[in-house]
Order: structure tokens, then sequence, then C-alpha cells
């Protein structure tokens, strides 16, 4: 399988052609060698890889150990995830809630309505749940002052941006100020929902799947990917004029739900260039 | 999006939307300005904005309306928003006695951030959820007179009493404004509480050429 992963650039017609879309993608045969290793997974090569997009199929498990949830050593997972598992559920009892998606989510929506469990065996459910919260908290343990009163951490980064377009794209960064508009009106949200709403929820995925990969990823690199999507459009915010159509469009109007995974490869590539010429350098920003 | 003729207006008002999260407010500027509704919004984080020009008393009133979020954990930052607001809506839910016990907070908040003489109107929305309903008209309409709100209800899911609101509210700002103008020029001394003979005044024949 390997093999014909590492062969599949040089074979040409056809019939070859055919039979590659039957064996899985090379890229994906790749992932599969570093995530089936016998002994510890290489998480720098796991990293480098995952930069570029997760394919579907491995996400789950990438994330996981990314996350530094699942660990990267094999003989040490089954052990670790049981008992972790095993505590979320615990902790559950204690807390008194009933099982499944415990408050996550809002009234109305139409996955509350509907008996999950008659899709979805329980257990496996039941490891979703768990797993799911276990990596949200280690996804949010590194950016917690985004969510402390006043979220100090949110404003930060909201300022660097400012900062970063400041330097990058001075026209813009006049432009708005001249406009009356403020980064933190259209990049609050932004920064809270680090692009979820944004994005197609696929797109947002494969743009975590770099934030994951990269060191500091929703801390710090974001705010150049924010940067890296704000220069994206200032031509067309450039030319508009009139302070409710710049703002709706910032708002709203952005056509960032239009695209697909490799518009964001091209931003994150951006966002990269932008945090190796600023980051440490903050006196830059200032 | 940037080209399009701009549109003629006499007056520009900024209006923001404000109480409990989950009473409709998203929804209620939606229907308005949009006239769509969704039953499935997600909260609104941070601020959002929208427009939509009126006719009231001959003149053309450009509503610049902004809507807040209604979590707590928002209001640091939002509370800069009311800067500049002529008018608020002040908005609970007519099926959750808590989102109206939570009104005198969402003043308190008003007296400590907005403008002394903002135009405040009350608003029960989802008044198509009569049949479980928590808040009786009267008891509104009471608390309403003791502080001085104008007062509707609406629903922005059935459409009703939304332009209304939206209506009454700016011609109400409006004549508040011609009145003390007019007291202005007649040369009346301590107009208002003295700093708001400008405030939402627009630009008047459309937006002047830069």
């Amino acid at each position: 399988m390997q093999q014909m992963a590492n062969n599949s650039n040089s074979v040409k017609g056809g019939a070859a052609k055919a039979a590659a879309s039957l064996a899985p993608n090379p890229l994906s045969a790749k992932f599969s060698k570093l995530l089936s290793t016998n002994s510890t997974i290489s998480l720098p090569n796991l990293r480098s890889l995952s930069w570029s997009g997760v394919p579907r199929e491995h996400r789950g498990e990438v994330w996981r150990v990314l996350l530094g949830y699942s660990p990267a050593n094999r003989g040490r997972r089954e052990n670790v995830l049981e008992r972790k598992r095993g505590e979320y559920w615990k902790s559950i009892e204690q807390v008194g809630l009933s099982p499944y998606m415990h408050g996550s989510l809002p009234s109305g929506t139409s996955i509350s309505s509907l008996d999950v469990s008659s899709l979805v065996p329980p257990s496996v459910l039941s490891t979703i749940e768990s797993d799911t919260y276990w990596c949200l908290t280690s996804l949010l343990s590194t950016i917690q002052d985004h969510y402390t009163p006043n979220q100090p951490g949110l404003q930060r980064q909201i300022h660097t941006l400012g900062g970063v377009v400041r330097r990058t794209d001075g026209r813009l960064h006049r432009h708005l100020e001249d406009m009356g508009v403020q980064y933190i009106q259209f990049a609050f949200k932004w920064c809270n929902c680090l692009l979820v709403r944004e994005f197609q929820p696929r797109t947002v995925a494969r743009l975590w799947d770099t934030y994951l990969s990269e060191e500091g990823g929703f801390s710090t690199f974001h705010v150049y990917a924010c940067a890296s999507l704000l220069t994206n459009f200032s031509s067309s915010l450039c030319s508009t004029y009139d302070f409710g159509d710049l703002f709706t469009l910032l708002q709203q109007g952005l056509p960032t739900k239009e695209w697909d995974d490799d518009d964001v490869s091209v931003m994150c590539s951006q966002a990269f260039v932008l945090k190796s010429l600023f980051e440490g350098s903050e006196a830059h920003l200032e | 999006m940037s080209t399009r003729v701009e549109e003629e207006y006499d007056y520009l008002f900024k209006v923001v939307l404000i109480g409990d999260s989950g009473v409709g407010k998203s929804n209620l500027l939606s229907r308005f300005t949009r006239n769509e509704f969704n039953l499935e919004s997600k909260s609104t984080i941070g601020v959002e904005f929208a427009t939509k020009s009126i006719q009231a008393e001959g003149k053309t009133i450009k509503a610049q309306i902004w809507d807040t979020a209604g979590q707590e954990r928002y209001r640091a930052i939002t509370s800069a928003y009311y800067r500049g607001a002529v008018g608020a809506l002040l908005v609970y839910d007519i099926s959750k006695h808590g989102t109206f016990e939570n009104v005198e907070r969402w003043l308190k908040e008003l007296r400590d951030h907005a403008e002394a003489n903002i135009v405040v109107m009350l608003v029960g929305n989802k008044s198509d959820l009569k049949n479980i309903r928590g808040v009786e008209t009267d008891e509104a309409m009471s608390f309403a007179e003791q502080h001085n709100l104008a007062f509707i209800e609406t629903s922005a899911l059935d459409s009703t009493g939304v332009d209304t609101a939206f209506q009454r509210i700016l011609t109400e700002i409006y004549r508040l404004m011609s009145r003390r103008n007019m007291a202005a020029e007649e040369g009346v001394g301590g107009v208002g509480k003295g700093q708001s003979i400008e405030l939402g005044e627009g630009k008047k024949g459309g937006k002047k050429c830069c």
C-alpha cells in the first residue's frame, strides 16, 4: 500500500489512474503509516504533515494526539484513554447530569430533538462525548484568558491584529480608521469564535488542522490568520465608503462561506509569513 | 455593494437593541430590516448591525440599528456601543418572567452608559407564545408608565408589532429632536439637558460628497 502511494506520482496512464483511485490516496497513506507505528508517533512529523491539512478519515485520531489527549506512545494509549473516559463519566454522575451532550446544545436545535442513540450505538456515543470533552478542555487551556472576565486574551489578540494590519496594509488600516470602524467591532467574533462563524464546518476543520499543528496555534497564529483573512479583502473593503456598507461587509458580507480547503491553505501560508515577521518583535506592532 | 447609489435621508438615528440573551433581539432586527426570521438563529457575538430607512412626518429617517449580545460575559465589550445612541429597544420575552425582571438591570446599564435623553421603548417580544405567557400585558404596561417608557408587544415570528415598534420609536426621536431644535432656534436657554441639540442630527439631503 505504501509502495503504491510512493509511486503514484510517477505512474501515468488511464489504467494506473483507475487503480490509484481504488487505493487510499497518498496523503492518507502517509498518515496511516505515521499513526500505525508500534512505538511512539513522532509528534514533529505528525505536526509537519498535519499542518497542510489532515484527511477526514484520520482527523479524529490526529486531533486527539495533537491535543495531547491521546498519548503518542502506543503502549500507554489504551490505558490512558480508558481512564480518562471513565473519569469523565464519573464526574458526570457526581454532578448529577444525564448522559449525552450535556447542555452543550441550545434548545431547539435539530439534534436535541433527535434520538441520537437510535442512530449510533451508545458505547460509540459515550466515547465520542468524553473524547470531545477532553479535547475541548485541552484546546481551551491554551486560550484560557479568552473567556475570563473582560476577556483579556481576546482584547490582546484584537490589539495585535490592529498592529499587524497597520504594518502590512497601511491603506486598509487607515481606511478602517477614517470610516470609524474599530477592529473590535468585527474581530471580536473572529477571535471569540475562532473563525467558526466565518467558514463552513468542514473548512473550519481544515483551518484548525493547521492551528493544532502550529506552536501557539489558537493563541498566536490565529491573529495572523485573521490579518491574512482581512487583508485578503483589502481592495473591496477600501472601495467601500459608506460606514454601514463597510460594517455589513465585515460582519457578514465576506464570501468566506464559499471558501474551500485550498483558500484556507493560502490563508495559512500568508499567516505563517506574517507570524515569522512579527512574532517575538512586538515593538514593531506598537 | 460599494457602488450602489447612496440613498437620500434627512436624519440618521442610532438605535440599540438590548435585553437578555434569547429574547429575540436579532430576529426583531432581521424581521424589521430584511423581513426575515430564523427559528434557529445563533446567539449574537459582540455586535451586529443593520440599517433601514422609514418615513416619519414627511422626513426620511435612516435607522442604524445595533444588535448587541445579551450575555453577561460580553457586556464589557458592548458598553462602547451605546455611544451616540438616541434610542433603545429594551426587549424581554413575554413567556419568560425572568427576562422581564432583568429589565431594571438593563435600565441601569442605559443610565450608566447611554446619553441621558435616550428614548427607551420597552418591548415584550414573542407575543405569539400566548399560551405560555409569563408576563401579563398590564404588568408590563404599568412598569413602563412608572419608568416613563414607551411600551409595545411584538412577535418577530409572525411580524406583529415589529414595524410599529420601530416606526414609533423613530418618530418619537424625531419629534423630540425637532422640539429641541425649535427651542434652540427660539433662543430658549437651558435646552433639554444641555448637550442634546446635535444629538442624532443626520446629514441633510443625503450623504454629502467628500
